[in-house]
């Protein structure tokens, strides 16, 4: 057999060894990402936080009350800001993230007129991962409606989103919603 | 005919494809359901922050994700509308891909009655207007399963097997982008197109060899590693861990393997029809029940989403262990889930989804209904004599493989939605049953008789879930 016909072979091994080569030189290390946590650019900052959450067997101490508070109400960024309303840091909640539960929930932070408040809200309360982590109902096409309204920050329809949860709420006390589980 | 023009096909493609376009512009603004919630989610998320987050139960692949958030970004709320008419564009390639895959089988003919099943078959059709991953999936994957099929084929002998053979391995990797169940199915495919070289094509031809098999097999392994290894760097990189594209075998085997029996093409009437007793409650007992107070929990001490998802999978198979009676009774019932007579279409029609569209209303309704059964009990039928018609040995033997081995995984978990990937190669059987019956032998035992036990356990499994079927089709044709 002509070696000709195994040049495709060599050629496809050739990319995979680059991108291996590539890949391994990509990989972030532990004392880089310790590095970015504490970082000014907010970009390297959550993308940090994002790796620092997930890999290996995390720290849970890390994502304590402090740092949460320091996320959203110290922070101008709004992916700073609303990175306690995600996975990486509600998994680390038991029972439920009850902090992040007050801060769209409670009276003092719940404010359908806000974009931010909104954009919390349905990053906390729409996510993927059922109640563990904080999720109640999936999302609607209304409430996505609000979050494209929400990032161009313009004031929000606070009346109709406060009428809207209203009756989510009554719905959800009417039927059997339990924790609604992904397909 | 001739029998290579490709012109007839390209036809019944565009008349598939009108057929999608109409059921699109029909349902108009859908709400979203279950699943599309969360793929919009993860894509506004990915949008928001500038990477994949962490799904918590599940690992999905990122495709389906991607693709939305780059539409999302783009076009906002215009880009839910977008996407449904990007999966209708790329339905395209899933007819032509079944109307080649049969021409190989069986002739020219028979493959325009495949499209035309293609075109007409309202279950898969309906998917090009939900936000579910399976019309991008199945357009990267079915045309890789033709692909390989005719390496496979003895007529592949002149052809040019290596071009192939890569683009089999990119659509296979592109479709693991969406799902990852064909991850197993990939290397099965790449032994059997080695394997397929000890073959002789023709008694008067030779062998390739064990050498061009391994090339071959290399060709279309590689092709696919090419594509799958930097999501699989990255996924090494978030989580520490070796996850080639994704993985969900934790969360279904929550879901599968454990006491609460669950079937998606029935359990959000319990929870979204409130009005109407639940069609799961009609399931008969016997064969869901498992000792009461068995279950087990999700791992969520461990942080770490793959270890928490591999955790779920060992404590899945210990209950199996600990339950085999339980075990053997549920797996029949999971068969009788998967060629159940439902589909996501009916359920979207039990749960009164389009009632702001014509489609929810009238005799467009109640028609829309009985085609929807009709499709799989007519597709699963048929299929079976179709199966007897195919000539070709290699043929009998790569359905069997993929067709297998989609049946093993839904054995875990099993709706009408999982039953999609064999559709792909049920058409082409159902075509070859239409069109291919009068060449076969019936009288001979060795021919009537399975297709006469396959169509005796179809009416088994039928019966099984007949009284939740009954529930979910009173509740789509709307009388109750």
């Amino acid at each position: 057999m002509s070696l000709r016909r195994w040049l495709p072979v060599a050629a496809l091994l050739g990319v995979l060894l680059l991108e291996c080569a590539a890949g391994l030189l990509a990989l972030d290390s532990d004392s880089d990402i310790e590095g970015w946590l504490s970082s000014d650019d907010p970009e390297q900052r959550v993308r940090a936080l994002h790796l620092f959450a997930n890999r290996g067997e995390p720290e849970r101490a890390f994502f304590g009350g402090s740092f949460k508070q320091e996320l959203f109400l110290q922070n101008e960024d709004l992916r700073l800001r609303l990175f306690p309303f995600t996975n990486e840091v509600c998994k680390f909640e038991e029972p439920i993230p009850s902090l992040q539960n007050f801060w769209v929930d409670g009276p003092k932070f719940r404010d359908p007129n806000s974009p931010v408040w909104w954009m919390s809200y349905v990053i906390y309360k729409r996510k993927v991962g059922g109640a563990q982590v904080g999720s109640s109902l999936r999302l609607r096409l209304v409430e996505l409606e609000w979050w494209f309204e929400a990032q161009r920050a313009e004031r929000m329809p606070g009346a109709a989103i406060h009428k809207h949860l209203r009756g989510l709420a009554m719905e959800v006390r009417e039927r059997r919603f339990g924790d609604e589980e992904s397909e | 005919m001739r029998n290579d023009s490709l012109r007839p096909l390209i036809a019944v493609c565009a008349l598939g494809l009108l057929v999608r376009l109409g059921l699109l512009l029909l349902t108009g603004r859908l709400e979203l359901q279950s699943d599309e919630a969360n793929y919009v989610y993860l894509a506004l998320s990915w949008d928001l922050f500038g990477f994949y987050s962490d799904s918590y139960r599940y690992l999905w692949p990122p495709g389906y994700p991607f693709v939305l958030e780059l539409f999302l970004s783009w076009l906002e709320m215009g880009a839910l509308f977008a996407v449904k008419l990007v999966q209708v564009l790329a339905s395209a390639s899933i007819g032509m891909s079944i109307m080649l895959l049969t021409r190989r089988l069986f002739d020219g003919r028979t493959a325009l009655v495949a499209g035309l099943i293609w075109c007409a078959y309202l279950p898969l059709a309906s998917f090009t207007h939900f936000l579910w991953a399976e019309t991008l999936f199945f357009a990267c994957l079915a045309p890789a399963l033709y692909l390989v099929y005719s390496v496979l084929d003895r007529g592949a002998a002149q052809e040019p097997v290596s071009l192939r053979l890569i683009a089999a391995g990119l659509l296979m990797a592109a479709a693991l982008y969406f799902k990852e169940v064909p991850l197993y199915l990939a290397p099965v495919l790449a032994l059997l197109v080695g394997l397929a070289c000890l073959l002789r094509p023709a008694a008067d031809v030779p062998a390739p060899g064990a050498v061009e098999g391994l090339r071959r097999a290399a060709l279309f392994g590689l092709s696919m590693a090419v594509l799958i290894v930097p999501w699989t760097f990255r996924n090494y990189n978030v989580y520490g861990r070796v996850v080639p594209l994704g993985k969900s075998l934790g969360e279904n085997a929550y879901i599968g393997l454990n006491e609460e029996y669950k079937n998606f093409d029935l359990t959000p009437f319990s929870r979204h029809r409130q009005d109407v007793e639940a069609p799961i409650g009609e399931s008969r007992v016997g064969l869901i029940q498992a000792p009461l107070g068995s279950g087990w929990r999700r791992a969520e001490e461990i942080r770490n989403t793959p270890d928490r998802l591999d955790e779920n999978v060992s404590r899945g198979l210990a209950y199996a262990r600990e339950h085999p009676a339980w075990l053997l009774r549920s797996r029949i019932k999971k068969l009788a889930d998967l060629v159940v007579p439902l589909s996501f279409f009916l359920r979207h029609q039990g749960l009164e989804h389009y009632t702001e569209s014509a489609l929810g209303h009238g005799l467009l309704r109640r028609f829309s209904v009985i085609w929807a059964v009709a499709c799989p009990v007519l597709l699963l039928l048929l299929a079976l004599p179709g199966f007897a018609a195919l000539r070709s040995t290699r043929a009998r033997l790569y359905l069997t493989v993929v067709v297998g081995y989609f049946l093993a995984t839904s054995l875990l978990v099993a709706m009408s939605r999982f039953r999609l990937p064999l559709v792909l190669l049920l058409i082409p059987l159902a075509a070859g049953a239409l069109c291919q019956a009068r060449d076969v032998r019936w009288r001979t035992p060795r021919v009537a008789l399975p297709v006469l036990l396959g169509w005796a356990l179809l009416g088994v499994l039928w019966w099984i879930d007949w009284p939740e079927t009954a529930a979910v089709v009173r509740l789509a044709w709307g009388t109750t």
